[in-house]
């Protein structure tokens, strides 16, 4: 036996994954609330004994893991125009598994620096003008930023002709300061990686050690990466394969969670066809998209909202009163377990997220009536043509109801604009592995591959 | 010396001929061309240029809304904080037998600093443009 333990510090949970990488199965999985406030090892430990339970004692040859907890990483993004620089620095923060908290586009003001002031990230990213284009904005921007008192990460992706420049001008006011390639060096190019490599690496050398997750480390090996960057990668393995093995194809993860819901896609999304037109800021293959007003606990309320209320006999109508209730017991408690009537309406908050994020998530076509004809402006993904879907996420894992909550992410007739899949498959993260594959696949993603399509394509089908 | 043009094709406009015809004469005239291609909204023909610092924006128009299509343009443009920006624009403008020194005119108005008459050679406006930068930097 060669076991593996693989471990995310989420926030609210910690949970534990056993691996066997002989036998390539998955040989336990448990939990326990996370415990960032007192001392990161102790949810740990708990997770850890209730999986010994189960699966006995294992001498463990590596244990790695990722980490969300203490808020996860947090980032803020600048840009010169919203729709262009501004939107390529929030695709590569939410790629690299950032947390968004907020986001700048041209002059950075007074305000905007109090803002900051007021709740420093850890990490700022400064970007905007394609190179040789506009350069001002972004040197104001570095001047204003340079006047903040506290410490600050930047990482700089901007137009390179003044990169020099605002490096020395942020390490003179001593700022860290991390120089990138131009996020997007002309219009009709993004660099992506490099950002998010560097993004990723600050996680690792020095985010995890200021978040009180440095004790963890006498237990584990290494916080490898931020936990949403394990499940991207996971979902990039599953679908595009390894060296010597193919992958599944185009597919979407969901994840329900109690703060966020959030939608990975691997998928071009651009197919061609001679009555579209796209677009011109192309999303990447791999993409990340965060609703922080869908966490089915915590904005309970605001999906509400979303829902239409069609007519008098509507639940929610009907209910009223007692749906109001329900909504107080989960604010005082967020991570409470509904049964019977209640958990009903538990189901309708999560398809409600789910059908908003992954709408928000897709691309959608825009028409016009031309002289040719009619003819379609694209924005954004085409995902029409992909066949799976996954789910994964605790209020999804823990209804009944997947099936019901995840066909809200399906084509709808009513919305035909809206480019979600057609006619998908639907499967589960029953395990809750995906985390784990993605911190596996950076020690052998051939294993994490057949394990990821052991688990969920063959026995996390769902009919 | 800043040569980055924004080319496009406004509206919901799809002639893509011409437009690639633009691309390869001005590209070889060593200009830097941003070209946005067919279907392109003002907005977008700003954002690229505010992004890139561009030096003017090449509008196209084939299928006679031209008109429709560009009307408010120069406003964006000082909106957006690119007022000094040349602007051009060139197709089939408007649909009907209107007089072109008429349909120059309206556009003229509008803010545009040239207008193109359907049939005109892309030399043409390569020269336009080089000439009208070079005044540019004698003016500042």
């Amino acid at each position: 036996m060669n076991a593996y333990l693989l471990i995310d510090f989420g926030s609210t949970f910690t949970k534990v994954c056993a691996v066997d990488l002989d036998s390539e199965t998955i040989l336990g999985t448990a939990q326990a609330p996370t415990t960032i406030e007192s001392d990161i090892t102790f949810g740990l430990e708990k997770a850890f004994f209730a999986l010994e339970e189960l699966t006995g004692h294992i001498n463990y040859s590596k244990k790695l893991a990722c980490s969300s907890a203490a808020g996860g990483l947090t980032v803020m993004a600048s840009g010169l125009v919203e729709s262009l620089t501004l939107k390529a620095a929030q695709m590569v923060a939410l790629g690299a598994g950032a947390k968004i908290t907020k986001s700048f586009h041209h002059h950075l003001t007074k305000s905007d620096i109090e803002l900051i002031e007021q709740d420093i990230p850890d990490i700022f990213l400064l970007c905007g003008g394609t190179d040789g284009g506009n350069s001002d904005v972004i040197l104001h921007n570095a001047l204003a930023i340079a006047k903040i008192k506290s410490s600050l990460t930047v990482v700089f992706a901007g137009n390179r002709t003044i990169a020099d420049e605002v490096v020395s001008i942020l390490e003179n006011s001593g700022k860290d300061v991390f120089a990138c390639p131009n996020i997007m060096p002309s219009i009709d190019k993004l660099n992506i990686e490099p950002v998010n490599e560097v993004i990723r690496n600050l996680f690792i050398s020095r985010i995890t050690d200021a978040k009180g997750l440095k004790k963890a480390e006498k237990f584990v090996d290494g916080i490898l990466m931020p936990t949403p960057f394990a499940v991207l990668s996971a979902a990039h393995l599953l679908a595009d394969g390894t060296d010597t093995q193919s992958g599944i194809g185009e597919l979407i993860i969901i994840d329900s969670g109690g703060a966020t819901t959030d939608v990975h896609s691997v998928c071009d999304g651009y197919g061609s066809c001679d009555d579209v037109a796209f677009s011109r800021i192309a999303e990447p293959r791999v993409k990340r998209t965060v609703e922080g007003d869908m966490g089915v606990r915590h904005n309970a309320k605001s999906i509400l909202d979303t829902i239409k209320i069609n007519g008098e006999d509507s639940i929610f109508t009907r209910e009223k009163d007692y749906i109001n209730s329900l909504l107080k017991e989960i604010k005082n408690q967020p991570s409470i377990l509904f049964k019977g009537k209640a958990k009903a309406f538990d189901t309708e908050l999560c398809k409600a997220a789910v059908n908003t994020a992954v709408k928000r998530h897709c691309g959608t076509l825009e028409r016009h009536y031309t002289p040719r004809g009619l003819r379609y402006l694209q924005y954004g993904k085409n995902f029409s043509e992909v066949k799976t879907i996954i789910g994964t996420g605790g209020p999804l894992l823990y209804d009944q109801n997947h099936s019901e909550i995840l066909k809200e992410s399906f084509y709808k007739l009513d919305e035909p604009d809206v480019l979600r899949p057609k006619d998908p498959n639907i499967y589960l993260d029953k395990k809750y592995i995906l985390y784990a594959m993605g911190l596996l696949s950076t020690v052998n993603a051939e294993k994490a591959f057949r394990i990821l399509k052991k688990e969920l394509i063959e026995a996390g089908a769902v009919k | 010396m800043n040569n980055t043009i924004i080319l496009g094709v406004i509206g919901a406009d799809v002639h893509s001929v011409g437009n690639k015809i633009l691309d390869y004469a001005f590209s070889n005239s060593g200009f830097d061309v941003v070209n946005l291609g067919v279907m392109v909204s003002q907005q977008e023909f700003i954002d690229a240029a505010v992004e890139t610092n561009a030096v003017a924006i090449l509008v196209s128009s084939l299928y006679g809304h031209g008109e429709l299509d560009c009307r408010g343009f120069r406003d964006k443009c000082e909106e957006a904080g690119i007022d000094n920006i040349l602007l051009y624009v060139g197709g089939n403008l408007v649909v009907g037998k209107t007089p072109y020194p008429e349909v120059e005119k309206r556009f003229l108005d509008m803010g545009f600093d040239r207008v193109f008459p359907p049939g005109t050679s892309p030399d043409e406006g390569v020269n336009s443009l080089t000439y009208d930068i070079s005044s540019l930097v004698k003016r500042v």
